[in-house]
């Protein structure tokens, strides 16, 4: 245990500096007559009773409040839901992996990297390198198709 | 939200049983802080119940901006008040109204003096008895203060609003009230060693 949480909670210190006291130094105070409280819980009762039918109206109304809120959200959601649906239903999602996109894309980078132009311009001594840098780029073209491939089948286009 | 708010709340919709733990918590308290401020147990029985009846009166216009407690005391200081006024029993001499700064920074020092280890000799039992047996003593202005800040738990500011006196005063009277306890105290367990 604490001691500075046992010195905070002794009621010879709290009474010596003055300090208020604990609960349960009530348990050391007289308590009034057993007429007296009767009266008092009497009293409140009659009290308690009379502001019951307010109660009652008040949790009636919060009863049908709830239920018809309940279906206002319910129904705001489910017109949110469909109104989205036909928004967004034929978002590209598939269809800019169509075949001729595609297939342009193909046409377009192996066009690019057409091995007969290049080699057609080249002494027989240049070839064994030309031919290596065919094959690098040709690396480079497949990587390319590769994620062009990602691309279009996860629709990175659309964002 | 604290306690009594929860149980004024459900009680207002009907629980007794939100009222009964409402009443418990301040029964014996402010029963004590009546019955010490009129001296008289039917008159303080009588002022109990009336506070009681008040509260419940005005329960429903109970703002929730302050603390029960403070509303409940404040209630309970009225009653005494109009009781002390019709029936002429005011005791106090009022010597301590004119208390001078120089008393109310002694209090703060009073503050810092630690209890003496031979007080711990006493239960608690015997401390609260004797301490409750020396409030009864005291002058009526320094009573109130004292009971409303130890029983009842309010800070010196919330005493001097609800009693309409300067802080000064409250903290002087509480240093009074304090110095006076101490005392008795140490006489207390002087006593309970000689025995």
């Amino acid at each position: 245990m604490n001691i500075m949480n046992m010195k905070r909670s002794d009621p010879h210190e709290k009474i010596w500096k003055g300090e208020p006291w604990d609960e349960d130094a009530a348990a050391y105070m007289p308590r009034p007559s057993e007429p007296t409280r009767t009266a008092i819980f009497e009293a409140a009762r009659l009290q308690a009773a009379a502001v019951t039918p307010k109660t009652f109206i008040s949790r009636m109304i919060r009863w049908r409040l709830v239920p018809a809120l309940g279906t206002v959200c319910i129904l705001l959601l489910a017109a949110i839901s469909i109104w989205y649906y036909r928004e967004y239903r034929h978002t590209p999602v598939i269809a800019v992996a169509d075949e001729p996109a595609l297939e342009e894309m193909v046409e377009y980078v192996t066009s690019t990297y057409e091995p007969d132009e290049i080699l057609a311009e080249t002494t027989d001594s240049e070839s064994g390198s030309i031919q290596d840098q065919f094959l690098a780029e040709l690396a480079v073209a497949h990587e390319t198709l590769a994620s062009l491939e990602i691309d279009i089948e996860y629709d990175y286009f659309s964002l | 939200m604290d306690q009594d708010t929860v149980d004024i709340k459900e009680y207002l919709e009907g629980s007794m049983s939100a009222f009964h733990r409402l009443y418990t918590r301040y029964e014996r308290q402010l029963f004590f802080y009546i019955s010490s401020m009129v001296r008289n147990n039917e008159t303080a029985e009588d002022l109990f119940q009336d506070v009681w009846m008040q509260v419940l009166k005005k329960l429903s216009s109970f703002s929730f901006k302050g603390k029960f407690s403070n509303w409940l005391y404040t209630i309970a200081h009225h009653k005494v008040i109009d009781y002390t006024r019709s029936s002429g029993t005011r005791q106090s001499a009022h010597l301590e109204d004119t208390i001078s700064s120089e008393d109310t920074a002694t209090f703060h020092d009073v503050l810092a003096d630690p209890a003496p280890d031979v007080l711990h000799t006493l239960s608690t039992r015997e401390l609260y008895e004797r301490v409750l047996q020396v409030v009864e003593t005291l002058p009526a202005e320094q009573r109130e203060v004292f009971l409303l800040r130890s029983d009842a738990g309010m800070k010196f500011k919330e005493i001097a609003a609800m009693m309409n006196i300067s802080i000064n005063t409250v903290l002087g009277r509480m240093h009074y009230a304090v110095s006076r306890i101490r005392q008795e105290l140490k006489h207390e367990y002087h006593e309970h060693e000689t025995i």
